[in-house]
């Protein structure tokens, strides 16, 4: 946990935002073209879980226009944008709390990335390549964002006892 | 916790002092933090540029593909295929029998693409009245299709009760409902489409399980293979005489069926 430094744990997360970036870009641009993609011998089933009503709009029917990977996509554009901001960022205050925000972002995405990846398995009963790789994307942010929050914390706790 | 530390060079600020004499830190602590925060700052943007490189040439070819999402699929191409071998006797025929040309196409109930080319046959088939017949056969090219076989039964147990190309739009009309369903769930909903069109139920049950109509749909299949289809939906558009042309896109059969030239 020790060498979990700030500009690593950061630098980790940029990357896997802009890999993430990229997943989301890839399937949103297949969902909106659904209807045109061939059904190819053993192809991979993005199309079964493409038709479930959570790849539309997360789910929700007012927002079943929109594909769902476009969700990833601000998600993680966020998450860059964020991963950016703390090596721009002067003020230390305002970085620690796009540090926060980049964690927050990290939870909510595992909590709906594991939703969806359970649909997958349970109700949908296919797995899709591109969208089994955006949750381990999430995960692994999510992972490089706690561990970075927890090294920070036994940090301080450590200044603070040498202080006293 | 000073500000290079919170905006995250404790380590490399740590280092930097480790190395100097107490004396000298004041001198160097200052410099340091700017000197590798524009350092990362570059690596940020190189990083970031290299990815819109990487990820804008990967994505070229999604983006521009016909149809979009896969390879540009072949132009119409004629095919040295028997009509015997596309249209074997006693197949289902919808449209004008007499017309002399007929648009084959090898069909999925769980594939999307082939629902989607459904509205654009029926428009073809009106446009094209008197010259142009359609004939549905069963190909299930994806794995993932688990119950391609069983509506595809269904569709053929209906056919035994001159009701063919109704179930075959009912199949259709409920393909959202398949991926998720289990095969109980299937054979309840082939049930219930059955009745709705007032076929004899008893009858058609049994008949989705009758050797003749087993053969029927596995001999699509073998066709399927003799013709090397690799995909669904796939069309051949045939005439009564001369050699037929293979279309590998919806979009392509539509503007094939639509050009007057290919009427000779």
């Amino acid at each position: 946990m020790k060498s979990m430094n700030r500009s690593n744990a950061n630098l980790a997360i940029f990357i896997l935002s802009l890999a993430g970036c990229f997943v989301s870009l890839f399937l949103a641009v297949k969902y909106a073209q659904k209807a045109d993609i061939p059904c190819m011998r053993g192809s991979s089933d993005c199309n079964a879980v493409a038709r479930d009503a959570a790849a539309w709009g997360l789910g929700v029917p007012a927002l079943s226009a929109v594909p769902t990977p476009v969700f990833g996509l601000l998600m993680y554009g966020t998450l860059a944008a964020l991963a950016m901001a703390r090596v721009i960022l002067s003020s230390p205050s305002l970085s620690r709390n796009a540090a926060t925000l980049q964690w927050a972002v990290g939870l909510i995405g595992v909590g709906v990335s594991a939703y969806l990846t359970w649909r997958e398995a349970a109700v949908i009963h296919h797995w899709c390549v591109w969208c089994v790789g955006s949750a381990i994307i999430i995960l692994l942010i999510f992972l490089f964002s706690s561990a970075e929050r927890l090294a920070a914390v036994s940090r301080v706790r450590s200044e603070k006892l040498e202080a006293a | 916790m000073s500000p290079t530390e919170q905006t995250g060079q404790t380590e490399h600020v740590d280092t930097i002092q480790d190395s100097i004499t107490p004396e000298a830190a004041p001198i160097v602590e200052t410099p340091a933090p700017r000197k590798k925060m524009s350092g990362e700052v570059k690596l940020f943007i190189g990083i970031l540029i290299g990815a819109i490189l990487l990820g804008g040439a990967a994505l070229y070819p999604v983006l521009n593909a016909k149809p979009p999402g896969g390879p540009a699929p072949p132009p119409p191409t004629p095919v040295e295929l028997t009509r015997s071998l596309l249209i074997p006797s006693g197949t289902h025929l919808k449209g004008d029998p007499n017309a002399k040309y007929t648009l084959v196409e090898f069909s999925d109930f769980q594939c999307p693409s082939c629902k989607k080319a459904m509205p654009m046959i029926e428009n073809a088939l009106k446009k094209q009245q008197g010259k142009l017949n359609y004939v549905f056969r069963h190909f299930q090219a994806a794995s993932a299709h688990q119950h391609s076989r069983t509506l595809g039964l269904a569709a053929e147990a209906a056919g035994r009760q001159g009701r063919f190309y109704e179930m075959v739009d009912k199949l259709f009309e409920s393909q959202e409902k398949y991926d998720a369903a289990s095969p109980e769930d299937i054979a309840d909903m082939t049930a219930k489409f059955a009745k709705q069109l007032k076929l004899d139920v008893p009858r058609f049950k049994k008949d989705m399980a009758a050797a003749e109509v087993i053969a029927r749909y596995d001999a699509d299949m073998a066709d399927a293979e003799k013709a090397s289809l690799s995909q669904t939906p796939s069309f051949f558009f045939v005439p009564s005489a001369g050699k037929s042309t293979q279309i590998s896109s919806s979009a392509e059969m539509e503007s094939w069926v639509a050009n007057p030239k290919n009427y000779k």
